[in-house]
């Protein structure tokens, strides 16, 4: 190889990244667009845009675009500093409450007023779109986190169903691991983001802890159960380091035999060879309180959108009961569950999969994170705590002290 | 460089200039006034989008400098930099005098070899990190084929052992662009040398160490000194294989600036955390284009 070809083929090289940039989407006047976090066939907001696309010629254009969960954050912090927001952002409902009060989100109470339908959704989602008396959003969908397991892996433990209590969650994960020693009995997510917390909290709230009084006994308990899980084998050292998803596929491939996670991974579940099932979190038996984290999105119009007003229409047509029983019930069997109460309750007629209704009533128990402006800090710290306790660097106990002492200036 | 005749070619000279300079101007010196000024502001989530943003004076600096976290992820900057530069360059070496001989398919070979650069670091450590799975990665189990260990080792999730994970797949991602300059060096090379030292009785090592390197000194020194620069502001490959954990085992500076601005929302912190990278960064630039920015001839 010469010289020339030498200088040619690096150039090549250096080109390679420069053609892959996204191509920035540029709106007509009046249109929506809508920054989203949910690749293709995991969510009904693509088919919705389109249907309003097609069943509303000559108003005005909704465009969706998708921006990975991770990046979308960041994305929208960008473009506060650039104005180049977008119309509507479908936002994660704990960092609502940061942006409302950032005065990134346009103010709606008169708008929702006149609409007169508040009343008709779920507190705890309602709730987290209102900052400071105001309304900043309506909340879309819900979701929230339950056990998934492998039914044949129970049959051949010999356990008779699904551990309803902690002490049969720590019985059942011993008898799974003891399968084969390349089987573990649980996987679940404690990993250094978002939903290491989203899967951490209700095993706080469970034991009857709560994130304010985080190193109380309650909650001591509930990071030893974690720790414990993990210590003893029953959980791969890699739960630190894994994502929701990835401790569904780890069940779906026939590695583990417990996982928790939310309705997006029911997707995939579907190429597993084995009878599985889904069950409520098991509860701290001694307390009883049953828990779980409500997750879920809400759609926010930003304050430097160009459309506020045709926004505000999109979402009204979108929240019509029609059109959440024609969107919401017929993506994947229902795996988005509407935060509008009066349709939710319809899902017994709309629902067919029996799976699915797990979730329904496991979401009655849902509980929000926040709503507050410093949540992400927080949520930062009970991760340290978590990964300390689980990597042996410091008791439950000392981790969870120590995220106390961070936690102060925020309660 | 040659000197321009006549003042008219030079101003000529200058409109060719214009295009880069402009380029410079607003993407690089721009940014770079932007950060700084955003290090002696408290901008927040809360606050970005007031007109006007409260400023601190050094505020953010006393805060970076008194962290308890700051000893630790220097540390690890430096662990993860060191770490990575000495083995690619050692590696990245034996590679360039290997591909310096001739034999079939050695083309081929050296582009193979490129594969690693070409690939978004992104794609890098999400492969590295299924090959250190715990429990059924590639590395546990050619470590425990060939006997080295009896049980496998959990790589990422372990304080002790995340660091060396990250740096593995940072070798390899940088093995090809040292690789790449040293056979430049190489090339360069006068045979004659070679040949007169061979008739003297030279042999293979004392033909290394009396020639190549004291030959290419200049090309070692630049591999060197651009391969610091660009492991320093390594952020993707360890994001994507650890978010930094478990807990800080594996944040270096420029993973804590991205934390503080994009997780956490604290925009003027992590300007901060970015500038006293770039200051480390502007040191050994310095240092550089001083001993051998000029002597390129």
């Amino acid at each position: 190889m010469n010289k020339k070809h030498f200088i040619g083929m690096l150039l090549i090289l250096l080109l390679i990244p420069c053609t892959i940039g996204a191509a920035g989407q540029k709106a007509v006047e009046g249109d929506v667009v809508i920054w989203h976090p949910f690749p293709e066939q995991t969510h009904f907001i693509q088919q919705a845009a389109n249907s309003w696309n097609e069943e509303n010629l000559g108003t005005f254009n909704v465009t969706t675009r998708f921006i990975p969960f991770a990046d979308l954050k960041r994305e929208i912090a960008q473009s506060l500093v650039t104005g180049e927001v977008p119309d509507i952002y479908m936002v994660d409902n704990p960092d609502h409450a940061s942006f409302a009060a950032a005065g990134a989100f346009y103010d709606l109470t008169a708008w929702i007023k006149k609409w007169g339908q508040a009343n008709q959704y779920f507190p705890g989602p309602w709730n987290s779109t209102i900052w400071e008396g105001k309304n900043y959003g309506i909340p879309v969908d819900s979701n929230t986190i339950l056990l998934y397991y492998n039914k044949d892996a129970f049959k051949r433990a010999g356990i008779a169903g699904p551990p309803g209590t902690w002490t049969e969650l720590l019985d059942a994960a011993n008898k799974l691991n003891a399968l084969d020693p390349n089987f573990r009995g649980i996987a679940f997510s404690a990993i250094r983001s978002e939903e290491g917390t989203f899967q951490f909290l209700p095993f706080l709230q469970q034991a009857g802890g709560s994130v304010d009084a985080i190193n109380s006994t309650n909650g001591v308990v509930a990071l030893s159960l974690w720790t414990e899980l993990v210590q003893k084998g029953y959980a791969s050292p890699e739960v630190i380091n894994i994502t929701q998803n990835e401790a569904v596929g780890l069940l779906a491939s026939g590695n583990v035999g417990m996982a928790i996670s939310g309705p997006w991974s029911l997707g995939l579940m579907k190429d597993a060879d084995f009878e599985w099932g889904l069950s409520l979190l098991p509860i701290k038996e001694d307390v009883g309180v049953r828990s779980s984290a409500m997750g879920g999105y809400n759609m926010a119009i930003m304050a430097d959108s160009k459309s506020p007003g045709n926004s505000w229409e999109f979402i009204k047509w979108l929240q019509t009961p029609e059109n959440i029983r024609r969107f919401y019930w017929d993506f994947l069997g229902g795996a988005r569950i509407p935060s509008r109460a009066d349709v939710a309750n319809e899902a017994d007629k709309w629902v067919q999969n029996p799976q699915l209704k797990v979730f329904i009533e496991q979401l009655q128990f849902a509980k929000p994170r926040g709503p507050h402006p410093e949540w992400p800090s927080i949520s930062n710290a009970i991760q340290i705590a978590i990964q300390k306790s689980l990597t042996g660097q410091a008791t439950p106990q000392a981790a969870l002290d120590e995220a106390a002492k961070t936690l102060e200036k925020f309660f | 460089m040659k000197h321009i005749g006549n003042a008219k070619a030079q101003r000529i000279y200058i409109w060719f200039l214009l295009p880069g300079l402009v380029y410079v101007l607003l993407f690089v010196v721009y940014p770079i006034v932007f950060n700084v000024q955003l290090s002696f502001q408290n901008v927040t989530a809360l606050n970005i989008r007031a007109p006007r943003k409260p400023y601190i004076g050094l505020d953010n600096y006393v805060q970076v400098f008194t962290d308890p976290e700051l000893p630790g992820i220097l540390l690890n900057t430096l662990a993860f930099t060191i770490g990575s530069i000495a083995f690619q360059f050692a590696i990245g070496f034996a590679i360039a005098l290997f591909l310096q001989k001739q034999f079939p398919l050695r083309d081929l070979f050296r582009s193979l070899i490129m594969i690693g650069w070409v690939l978004s670091p992104i794609v890098v450590g999400t492969i590295w990190r299924w090959m250190l799975n715990s429990d059924f990665g590639l590395l546990n189990f050619i470590l425990q084929w060939i006997g080295v260990i009896d049980t496998n080792i959990s790589w990422l999730p372990q304080p002790k052992t995340a660091m060396t994970g990250v740096v593995m797949a940072n070798i390899w991602l940088g093995v090809p662009f040292n690789m790449m300059l040293l056979t430049g060096g190489l090339a360069n090379l006068p045979e004659s040398v070679y040949e007169s030292a061979t008739i003297d009785g030279a042999n293979r090592f004392q033909q290394f160490f009396k020639i190549t390197i004291p030959l290419i000194r200049q090309t070692i020194a630049a591999t060197i000194m651009l391969g610091f620069i660009y492991t320093l502001k390594v952020f993707d490959l360890i994001w994507v294989m650890t978010n930094g954990g478990p807990v800080n085992a594996t944040t270096t500076m420029p993973v804590w600036s991205y934390r503080a601005s994009f997780v956490l929302f604290k925009f003027s912190q992590g300007a901060t955390i970015s500038n006293v990278l770039f200051a480390m960064t502007l040191v050994l630039a310095i240092v550089y284009i001083y001993f051998f920015g000029n002597k390129e001839d």
